[in-house]
């Protein structure tokens, strides 16, 4: 199995541990790339700003609340670039007002999850996440 | 041709003489200097008029010679005394006026010293010709003289006055060149083509003289026709004024149109609302403070008044004319305190709607406040839940019952704030998101929420009676249910058992009671408002409480329906009613939706009807 990369952007430093231990505690081959805010996301995406390494990832979990450029125009800057717009973007949110996950969608976001109050929950939620958009399901590639 | 002659000549005498009685009931009334020379100019002319036919016609004989010479001086004086009544008016030039009393002394001398005065049809001595010609003379110069400033003085007056001027300006003319005419007739008794037109002339004259001074009804109101239209157009203008401003704008010129002023001024409530041509040296700032100044007359409006200044010509002439001011400024009064009342009404609507957006703003504010604070409540408590589930997992083993029951507390207290945080959330969502109203069938979802309910609390039994479908927002609807069956479980213990029914208001008319009762320990009275508020809260028999925040969020629901929500007075337990009122209920509701095409469709079987 070749090796999952994932862009985590959160700004909440606990979030973000849980995040890492519940995808981890799949026990897969998964690399996990961190931005945290929306700024520090797009610059990884762009390669710049101190990411010029980065390689693109498989999959974006993202927090929308966020200072500096918040999810939503993360979603919207991503989905509208034709380079980056095959990278599947997953919200995880401790919001689960209408106006944020419709707006999620709306902008292009390709799924969205409640943050859970539980590490199992967690764990369960974003292995069905990791699967479907690695496995079941795959944006299509952008234009050679 | 006799007949005529004495028809007409009837004629004449009459109207000098009306004009002479009119005169003289003018100055009896209003003493002032016009209606003095008026007096005098015409009760002399009236009563030469009134002396000759009585002597001639009544009596059969001339009067005697000395009566002669004196109605032959009051004739002479007739062209002075008109003129000192111009003068009244406005300044005639003193020369003038001095030349017109020499002319009238002389001829007054030589009637008194004239030897005799010829019979009709004996020839005329040398004096006589001379006293004649003299006469005619004066008369000639005079007259017309007169006559053109009336004329001139009608420039710029209402219709009505302008013609009464005009009026008296033909009249004195055409007395005038009857005199001259009637001098140039010869004595002779038959009376030709030419006396006759003298004759005419001569009531002419004295008919316009008649119309000048008092006009006939009739005549008035077809003279006074486009001041009557302007009158008809201010009182339209003014009933669609919406501001005392516009009432002043489109009255004042309407004023000036209908009445001979100089001067117009509306003031109400210490404001001056319009004003036009209103003297320099006028104190408009005294009369705006409420202080009367000299030389105006005023109309009293509500709160204020209607000033004029009037000329010379007003008080004579424009008499009638202040009458119609009168309805004007009547209209005016009535215009401005429904511009008042609109106003207060604009004031309140303003103040409403900047109110309502206050409000608004106060709610968005709010709503968008609580969402932040339990969203940012959140992260905090998901961490702090996450930490303590990943202690126990990672030190379950090596920690005593005390110290994993301490952790178990702080996952408990967790969870209780994020079940607080999100009623709160729900709590300012409630009537201002998701508020779309469907049909919902109370019945089914009560048994769907019971069943949610049983998976929890086993014990827990409900059961539910016919109940009516609702017009409600079936999430809104769901909680109402909801909060109501957990706070029944929650207070009535493991076993309680729950009744859901409906019953028709006996407060609304077309209302529904649904009544959800329970056989718990019930509520006290001195609680059954209270445990309505945010917060409040019972003591549970399992020791455990809810957020309180769940009934806060059934009266806020059933409130955005109209409805109403309290406890009743049932004994043996808890009873909630929830009074829904007509527009609530699916049936009511969708027969209101559906009464248009049904009616419609009724109409049109009627129409196939044979």
């Amino acid at each position: 199995m070749t090796t999952t990369r994932i862009l985590l952007v959160d700004d909440n430093e606990d979030h973000r541990f849980f995040i890492r231990r519940a995808l981890e505690a799949e026990g897969d081959d998964i690399v996990i790339d961190v931005a945290v805010d929306g700024a520090e996301a797009l610059d990884s995406l762009y390669q710049r700003g101190g990411f010029e390494d980065r390689p693109r990832p498989h999959l974006m979990l993202l927090d929308l609340r966020m200072p500096r450029v918040d999810g939503l125009a993360v979603i919207e800057q991503v989905k509208g670039d034709p380079d980056l717009r095959s990278i599947p973007i997953t919200v995880l949110s401790s919001s689960a007002r209408p106006e944020d996950v419709n707006g999620s969608f709306r902008n292009g976001g390709n799924s969205y999850v409640v943050k859970p109050a539980s590490l199992g929950a967690m764990r369960d939620e974003l292995q069905a996440v990791r699967q479907y958009w690695t496995e079941v399901s795959m944006l299509p590639d952008p234009p050679a | 041709m006799e007949a005529l002659d004495r028809a007409l000549q009837w004629l004449e005498n009459a109207s000098f003489l009306f004009v002479g009685l009119w005169a003289f009931a003018r100055w009896r009334r209003v003493r002032t200097e016009q209606s003095r020379w008026l007096a005098a100019t015409f009760v002399s002319l009236g009563g030469v008029v009134t002396v000759s036919v009585l002597f001639t016609d009544v009596l059969g004989v001339d009067p005697p010679q000395a009566l002669t010479r004196l109605l032959l001086i009051a004739l002479a004086a007739f062209p002075y005394l008109l003129l000192r009544f111009l003068g009244s008016f406005e300044a005639v030039p003193v020369l003038f006026q001095r030349i017109i009393a020499l002319a009238t002394a002389v001829l007054s001398v030589m009637i008194l010293l004239l030897p005799s005065f010829p019979e009709p049809g004996d020839p005329r001595p040398t004096s006589f010709i001379v006293f004649l010609v003299t006469f005619v003379a004066v008369w000639v110069a005079t007259l017309p003289a007169v006559g053109f400033r009336f004329w001139r003085a009608g420039v710029g007056q209402p219709t009505l006055v302008r013609r009464r001027l005009r009026t008296l300006a033909a009249a004195a003319t055409v007395l005038s060149f009857t005199l001259l005419l009637s001098s140039l007739r010869s004595g002779s008794e038959v009376i030709g083509p030419f006396a006759l037109v003298v004759r005419a002339l001569g009531t002419v004259s004295s008919v316009l003289f008649v119309l000048g001074f008092a006009p006939p009804a009739v005549v008035k109101a077809s003279w006074r026709h486009n001041e009557e239209r302007s009158l008809h157009e201010a009182s339209v203008g003014l009933m669609r004024t919406t501001s005392a401003e516009e009432v002043g704008a489109l009255l004042v010129p309407h004023v000036r149109s209908v009445v001979a002023a100089e001067g117009v001024a509306l003031i109400q409530g210490g404001r001056l609302l319009g004003a036009h041509g209103v003297p320099a040296s006028a104190d408009l700032d005294a009369l705006v403070a409420g202080r009367p100044i000299d030389g105006t007359t005023s109309y009293p409006i509500s709160d204020g008044a209607l000033y004029l200044w009037p000329n010379s010509y007003t008080p004579f002439f424009g008499q009638d004319e202040l009458e119609l001011l009168g309805r004007l400024a009547l209209l005016a009064d009535l215009a401005l305190a429904r511009a008042a009342l609109l106003g207060t009404e604009r004031a309140t609507r303003a103040e409403l709607a900047a109110t309502n957006e206050e409000l608004e703003a106060a709610n968005a504010e709010l709503e968008s406040f609580v969402y932040s604070a339990s969203h940012d409540l959140k992260s905090p408590l998901i961490a702090i839940q996450s930490y303590v589930e990943l202690l126990r997992d990672e030190l379950g083993e090596l920690l005593d019952d005390e110290r994993r029951w301490y952790l178990e507390r702080m996952g408990t207290n967790a969870a209780y704030m994020e079940s607080l945080v999100g009623d709160l959330l729900e709590l300012s969502r409630v009537g201002r998101v998701d508020v779309d109203p469907e049909v919902v069938d109370v019945a089914a979802l009560t048994a769907e929420v019971r069943d949610e309910l049983r998976e929890r609390q086993p014990g827990l039994q409900v059961e539910v009676g016919p109940l009516p479908a609702v017009w409600m927002n079936p999430l809104r609807c769901r909680q109402l249910v909801r909060n109501l069956l957990e706070n029944a479980a929650a207070y009535g213990g493991p076993d309680v058992r729950v009744w859901v029914e409906a019953r028709p208001s006996s407060r609304i008319d077309g209302g529904v009671e649904l009544l959800v009762r329970d056989d718990g320990p019930g509520i006290a009275p001195e609680y059954r408002e209270k445990v309505f508020g945010v917060f409040e809260r019972l003591a549970q028999p399992d020791g455990k409480s809810g957020t309180g925040i769940g009934l806060a969020i059934c009266r806020k629901v059933v409130a955005a329906t109209g409805g109403e929500i309290w406890i009743t007075d049932h004994e043996g337990g808890a009873e909630f009613a929830i009074l829904l009122p007509p527009s609530a209920l699916a049936a009511t509701a969708s027969s209101a939706r559906t009464s248009i095409p049904s009616r419609s469709t009724e109409a049109a079987e009627a129409e196939v009807a044979p």
